[in-house]
């Protein structure tokens, strides 16, 4: 009945019977071979704001051509993107779009990066790998927008075309990971490490859930963590949960939770603290020296940048991030 | 035919049916489960996920790129 298959690119690890499909939905074994399904098959494509994906600290204002396919390594069940992520290839409608097409609409529409985002951009591994090739080839800079569960050996492959990531660092127990994911944390901040060293651009994303990951003292204690092992200058994006898919019987994560989970973490030392997915002061950037107003943001739009060369225009203290294309 | 030898080829015949019940008692739930799986998910293959017009585009294929 054919050879079985160990798709070895998520910590999942699936083994597969012949012409069984993994948990992501989109790999089958096919004869002994692993093939992709939705390799050039995009379900959703829009130019997108890049502070949307979130990034805040690269080249601020720009567009970005954003793709996903369906599918995803875990199963969240508060996934707020579970129509596309949670869906079969064979059950959605997709566009023919191959890599070559895809960086050359990035191009023409004055993208100057693309953002594999949506969804879970490893479960099209191989369509992101020969994007990125290609972009890289003709400058537009490669983003994703990850769950960071990916092994180590295809994250590196990758890396090397890659710009910058923003990682969902969904919460900092093992237990939230199994209970409300399917999934582990291990190896979520093992590839956070991994992109540092590799020299990718990494922000952070950690959705706020009331009652599941809004205790103030493990706030801190995952700032602390990426404090010691990603820098102080990993940006950290808190967003407001709003209750979607299998978790409706909570409410959206307040204001006053998110402006703590802001402070926690400048308490602890990060230096660049923002939170999203509800309108406040906590979505611009302030300079970690002097505190004056770096960039001024209204939802995903610029209202001011003051930026130069990367630097803070008043006391000269360099900002990181990636700042021109 | 004498009665001892009709007795010992009885004998052999009732052994091996008991072995042949206990051997499908034992690997039916290994064999058949398999097997119907496995018929299922190529049927589900040949008339569902082929007839979409999706591409098998090898996967993994960081370990021949690296």
């Amino acid at each position: 009945m054919g050879k079985r298959v160990r798709c070895e690119l998520c910590p999942t690890e699936c083994e597969l019977d012949n012409y069984q499909i993994g948990g992501c939905r989109v790999r089958i074994n096919k004869e002994g071979v692993l093939y992709s399904l939705i390799y050039g098959k995009p379900c959703s494509i829009a130019i997108d704001p890049i502070e949307k994906k979130p990034f805040f600290h690269v080249l601020p204002g720009s567009k970005a051509f954003s793709i996903a396919t369906v599918g995803c390594v875990l199963g969240c069940i508060f996934c707020q993107n579970w129509q596309i992520s949670q869906a079969r290839p064979e059950e959605s409608d997709h566009y023919d779009l191959s890599p070559d097409e895809l960086v050359r609409k990035a191009i023409f529409y004055g993208c100057q990066s693309i953002a594999y985002t949506y969804t879970e951009p490893t479960v099209f591994y191989e369509y992101m790998y020969d994007t990125s090739v290609i972009a890289r080839r003709y400058g537009v800079r490669n983003t994703m927008h990850t769950c960071g569960y990916i092994k180590e050996r295809p994250l590196r492959a990758l890396s090397r075309y890659l710009d910058a990531a923003c990682v969902d660092l969904k919460a900092f127990t093992e237990d939230f990971y199994a209970r409300l994911c399917g999934g582990r944390l291990r190896p979520v901040l093992d590839s956070i490490v991994t992109l540092r060293e590799e020299g990718v651009w990494v922000e952070i994303t950690n959705l706020v859930i009331p009652t599941h990951n809004d205790d103030m003292k493990k706030i801190r204690e995952m700032c602390k963590w990426l404090l010691n092992n990603a820098g102080a200058d990993v940006p950290i994006h808190f967003s407001r949960f709003f209750p979607y898919y299998k978790l409706k019987n909570l409410p959206p994560t307040p204001l006053k939770t998110l402006l703590k989970a802001r402070e926690t973490a400048l308490e602890a030392g990060l230096k660049y603290a923002y939170i999203g997915n509800i309108r406040s002061a906590g979505e611009n950037t302030y300079c970690p020296s002097c505190g004056r107003i770096l960039i001024e943001r209204i939802g995903y739009f610029i209202r001011q940048n003051n930026l130069k060369d990367g630097r803070c225009p008043f006391c000269n203290t360099e900002i990181a991030g990636l700042w021109e294309a | 035919m004498r009665d001892d030898k009709r007795f010992r080829v009885f004998s052999l015949f009732a052994t091996f049916l008991v072995v042949i019940i206990l051997s499908y008692n034992l690997l039916q739930g290994y064999l058949l489960t398999g097997f119907g799986a496995y018929i299922k998910r190529r049927i589900y293959y040949e008339t569902v996920i082929s007839k979409k017009g999706l591409s098998l585009h090898r996967a993994e294929y960081w370990r021949k790129k690296d």
